[in-house]
């Protein structure tokens, strides 16, 4: 087996190699958080043993969710192959999607009504735990993800 | 209860184990406990994205998010598991450690806490086994130290000769715990488990 290569470290703070992994303090530094309170977008960074541990969610209403999610793989795989051009290595990047829609029923006499949203609302959470690449990068680049989602179907914010 | 720590590097395929796990203790009990197994997810990131699913399979989660169980939340690791064990006394508890966690840490407290017995697996990724090992010198050994069974994930993915060099520089690494190659993206036989079960004394 070829002999191992030093872990790519990401930032300049300190050397993580040089730390008694025995005594294992994982060494957390708060980085960066940046909140679109128009868009609702938030995302923020860490570091944590040397990773740059980053995540961002939002929720949106919209009239066709399939092709969110159709966008968001195609972009995952996007900034998967950013880690990768940048010699970075990827420990996971992982989102989920969840659709909530919400149905009215109501009743005043004997009438039942029901009344059906035409939009859903759409919640997304992705989290990526990368190695050797910048903090502020990788934020930057779920931002960038999550503002492109936000971006596709905006039929249902048009007209509420 | 009983306690399974999972343990392995992020991607390593926990997550989907860990299903497959929880689904064949539960069928497979025979206990009339209200809750067979309950989930401790550990998150070393501010947002879990699996806890949605896993408590969409039906199975009773809780979270620890922001750090690794093993340190920086170890104190929460206690107070959940000891919670865990009073609010629902299930049969098992299966632990997913974040995937930069050291399963042997997490065991050593928990054993201070539960009566019952606490196992540790550790999975590993096949496919990616060179070039983690290559680039995370310090942390993949250590995840492996004091496991009770490794698991070597994803050996579908990786040819028979491919999977005997992982398994290799597996055994020279490990100091003589049990090693299998599984695939847990596919169905895992009930001999699998049955061996797994057996290898590790439960």
């Amino acid at each position: 087996m070829e002999e191992p290569a030093k872990q790519p470290c990401s930032h300049g703070h300190h050397d993580h190699h040089d730390c008694d992994h025995h005594d294992h303090d994982h060494h957390a530094h708060e980085h960066g958080a940046k909140e679109d309170i128009h868009s609702g977008v938030h995302v923020e960074a860490r570091l944590h043993e040397g990773a740059v541990v980053a995540s961002g969610e939002m929720r949106i209403p919209a009239r066709n969710d399939g092709q969110i999610r159709e966008i968001l793989g195609h972009d995952m795989k996007a900034l998967a192959a950013w880690v990768e051009k940048s010699d970075g290595i990827i420990g996971h990047i992982k989102a989920s999607v969840e659709t909530t829609r919400t149905d009215i029923y109501s009743i005043t006499d004997c009438e039942l009504s029901e009344r059906t949203a035409d939009a859903v609302m759409v919640g997304i959470k992705i989290a990526a735990i990368v190695y050797g690449v910048e903090s502020d990068a990788l934020l930057h680049r779920l931002e960038t993800l999550l503002k492109h989602l936000e971006a596709i179907d905006t039929s249902a914010r048009k007209d509420v | 209860m009983n306690v399974v720590i999972l343990g392995g590097f992020l991607g390593s395929g926990k997550t989907t184990f860990l299903l497959r796990l929880a689904r064949y203790l539960t069928e497979n009990s025979d206990s009339s406990s209200e809750y067979k197994v309950v989930v401790l997810e550990n998150e070393v990131g501010d947002i879990s994205i699996d806890d949605g699913f896993l408590s969409s399979s039906g199975f009773q989660t809780r979270n620890l998010f922001s750090g690794c169980a093993c340190c920086t939340l170890a104190g929460e690791l206690g107070a959940t598991v000891r919670d865990i064990d009073s609010t629902y006394s299930p049969d098992w508890l299966v632990v997913e450690a974040s995937g930069v966690a050291y399963p042997e840490k997490m065991k050593q407290i928990i054993e201070t806490i539960v009566s019952g017995q606490v196992r540790t697996i550790v999975l590993t990724d096949a496919f990616r086994w060179k070039r983690l090992l290559r680039g995370l010198q310090m942390v993949i050994p250590m995840q492996l130290e004091g496991a009770d069974i490794v698991l070597v994930n994803k050996a579908d993915k990786v040819s028979a000769e491919g999977l005997e060099e992982v398994m290799e520089s597996l055994r020279s690494l490990c100091d003589g715990c049990p090693i299998l190659p599984m695939s847990a993206k596919d169905d895992v036989p009930e001999e699998f488990w049955e061996e797994l079960l057996s290898r590790i004394d439960l």
